[in-house]
């Protein structure tokens, strides 16, 4: 089935139903990725360094010229070469697994949204040779699989079956980093926090020449106040409930938003990290292209 | 026991559907939206008033009841006393000191009183005697405009004799249903007892007279103030009885008198008899325009009975006049045998009956039978006779409508205030939900 006939609007960038399995999660991401590397200049595309470091499995999608035909013909199994300089990056992506991230526009919820944008993400990274590990965090338990070659599926399993409850934790403690190593720190989340410990916790990641990146995920709907006149809105965290005429509070509460969403990006800029807007439902594809524009100034 | 005004109110309960249908259907429509946060909407949140929160069963519940309130109020919903007494009432007797024999007038107010009618003396030498009349008074009609604004009165009865000097004014309009009654009634061949304005119609007089036992409706022409000696004559189509009053002349109709209804008892040697005495009968009848029935046997509703067989048995039931046929040798007709019973004395003939008088002797009965009939007293009065005696069934004063609208507007002050607070309670009833 061609791309096409898979989307069936612009906005409509995935389909529901395959959310609904492990494959379709890859099959999401894949296909970001590849839409995503697809506006990069060929120059800039990101592929393997220069220094050999280590052989890894083959995943379906990788490129084939990075196979090791010589070890397939010995081995009988694919290997993909990865390059020294990029296999000292680390990528770890950090889910805010808080209950907020329930929040759903265009049948898409931000959990899901942050599932597929951190696939692809990963996707990306092994394509260039690069490892990734995943921290899921809320205050009920802190799921972490560290970037390992190898443990591709594993991670991708803990990816589909992970569950959103609870806020962000006051504190988290990560395991210790290894040295030698570059990495960077993908955080996708909704930035809602109770008592600047989402803020805290970014800050804490930015010493030892950390890179940090925060994709922001907010919905459309969520920002313009876009609901019937007569809404009811529940607290995903809290449960609270507040009845409000949305028509009557719809410009004040634009203004607002806009404000924190400025105020947001000037922080996290401030703090000399990454700062990216992504408006849920729409593809997530010119922010991750954006990002992999200054991965590559950078 | 509770009692509605305007039934027809009451398909304003309805109405209550309508509050209903749309609380069932804002429930559907009402979405709950997760957020992830609410901080933005509790900042800009402020006070406000949706008329469209009707999901809300508490807020529904309140409207329906206010709905039902107002229709209440619509139905005109009050308390009827059953206690089997009149409404309270005030009746102000105003009584002239020389108004002559006014025992009767004690009477009459002892009656009301029976009835919880206060009764408010205006008179020297009565109970609670205030403000006595004296000749330097004010005119008749000032006093009654001032104890009309003194006494919540519902009627006002003033009694004072047939002079002109006591009447100086025009009678005042006053709230209450004004009698008057004139004494020293002459040469009034309908001797009038009393008579009265109507509280309903002003234009209206009632006279009840003596003789006839008979109370008429009069149509007032021009209002003279003076009460001098009143007239009456029977008009020449004898339909109504001519009231003359002072200058004023007024005519007062007849009610149509009933069917007199004759059964006629005959046998074979008095058939011929019997059939004289029915044209008679039919003749006067039909020139004092009264309908005549014959019928063969006594029923109750007969009201003369002619035996021309006298050894015939009486069937029991009520007659009015009975007839018996014994022709004899007399001056006269007729004979009164009885309190209720003529005897015909001479032969009843067609000479007789044309030429003998027997038509002129037939005419007072029926013309009494014609005018014994009343017309419908109007309620406002009561029937009083000289003898101060009431009719035997009470006429109980029933359309004082200032007083069961002074009661059912209490009632609606609580019903009012009542709505009042089920509006307030409805205006706070808490806007966020939890």
């Amino acid at each position: 089935m061609s791309d096409k006939k898979r989307y069936t609007t612009p906005a409509q960038w995935f389909n529901p139903e395959e959310l609904q399995s492990l494959k379709g999660l890859e099959w999401l991401a894949r296909k970001l990725a590849h839409e995503t590397l697809s506006g990069l200049h060929s120059g800039k595309q990101l592929g393997q360094g220069t220094d050999f470091s280590q052989y890894r499995s083959y995943m379906p999608g990788d490129d084939l010229r990075r196979v090791d035909w010589k070890l397939y013909g010995r081995t009988d199994r694919l290997y993909v070469k990865e390059s020294e300089l990029e296999s000292r990056t680390r990528w770890y992506g950090i889910l805010d697994a808080s209950a907020s991230m329930q929040y759903e526009e265009s049948n898409i919820s931000k959990w899901q949204y942050a599932k597929i944008l951190w696939a692809a993400i990963t996707y990306i990274a092994r394509q260039q040779g690069d490892t990734d590990g995943i921290v899921l965090v809320n205050d009920k338990q802190v799921e972490h699989l560290p970037p390992k070659p190898g443990a591709e599926q594993a991670r991708m399993q803990l990816l589909y079956e992970a569950k959103v409850a609870g806020v962000w934790p006051s504190t988290i403690t990560l395991p210790a980093l290894q040295a030698g190593f570059r990495n960077k720190f993908i955080l996708i989340t909704d930035l809602y926090e109770q008592a600047n410990e989402l803020g805290s916790f970014i800050r804490s990641l930015l010493p030892a020449k950390n890179q940090v990146v925060v994709f922001h995920l907010m919905g459309r709907q969520e920002m313009e106040l876009d609901f019937k006149e007569t809404t009811i809105f529940e607290d995903a965290e809290t449960g609270r409930q507040i009845e409000t005429d949305t028509a009557k509070i719809r410009e004040a509460y634009q203004t607002n938003v806009a404000s924190y969403l400025q105020q947001c990006r000037n922080q996290v800029l401030g703090w000399h990290a990454e700062y990216h807007l992504c408006q849920m439902p729409k593809s997530p594809v010119n922010e991750l292209r954006l990002f992999l524009r200054n991965q590559v100034k950078g | 026991m509770w009692q509605i005004n305007h039934p027809a109110y009451w398909w304003a309960l309805l109405a209550m559907a309508v509050p209903i249908v749309i609380h069932l259907y804002n429930r559907r429509r009402t979405q709950v939206k997760l957020m992830g946060s609410l901080r933005w909407v509790e900042e800009v949140q402020t006070a406000q008033w949706n008329f469209r929160r009707v999901h809300l069963w508490p807020l529904l519940l309140i409207r329906l009841l206010l709905l039902t309130v107002v229709v209440l109020l619509l139905v005109d919903l009050y308390k009827k006393d059953t206690s089997g007494k009149a409404e309270r009432l005030h009746a102000l007797l105003l009584i002239h000191p020389e108004a002559g024999d006014t025992s009767q007038y004690r009477q009459l107010a002892a009656g009301w009183q029976n009835d919880s009618v206060h009764v408010h003396w205006l008179a020297s030498g009565f109970p609670a005697a205030t403000n006595p009349i004296t000749e330097d008074s004010k005119d008749i009609w000032s006093l009654v405009a001032e104890a009309d604004l003194r006494f919540p009165a519902d009627s006002i009865h003033m009694i004072a004799p047939n002079q002109q000097h006591y009447f100086k004014g025009t009678p005042p309009r006053i709230r209450a249903a004004l009698s008057w009654e004139l004494t020293d009634m002459q040469n009034d061949s309908l001797q009038l007892v009393w008579a009265g304005e109507t509280n309903t119609d002003p234009e209206l007089l009632w006279f009840h007279t003596q003789a006839q036992e008979s109370v008429y409706q009069v149509q007032k022409g021009l209002h003279d103030s003076s009460p001098g000696q009143i007239q009456t004559a029977y008009s020449a189509d004898k339909k109504y009885i001519e009231v003359k009053k002072g200058a004023a002349r007024y005519r007062v109709p007849l009610s149509t008198p009933d069917t007199l209804t004759i059964a006629a008892v005959v046998n074979e040697d008095t058939k011929e008899e019997g059939y004289l005495f029915q044209k008679a009968v039919q003749a006067v009848a039909q020139y004092q325009k009264v309908p005549v029935k014959f019928i063969e046997e006594n029923t109750a509703a007969t009201d003369w009975v002619v035996l021309f067989d006298t050894t015939t048995a009486l069937t029991s039931g009520l007659t009015k006049l009975m007839w018996v046929y014994e022709p004899g040798k007399s001056i006269d007709w007729l004979e009164k045998a009885g309190k209720n019973k003529l005897v015909i004395r001479k032969e009843l003939t067609t000479a007789n009956i044309l030429e003998g008088g027997f038509l002129e002797a037939l005419r007072p009965y029926i013309s009494e039978f014609k005018y014994k009939q009343a017309a419908t007293p109007h309620a406002d009065f009561r029937k009083i006779d000289l003898a101060g005696n009431q009719e035997g069934e009470k006429e109980q004063i029933t359309s004082f409508p200032e007083s069961v609208q002074q009661k059912a507007g209490r009632e609606r002050v609580w019903l009012g205030l009542f709505l009042l607070l089920i509006i307030t309670l409805e205006r706070l009833w808490p806007k966020k939900l939890g």
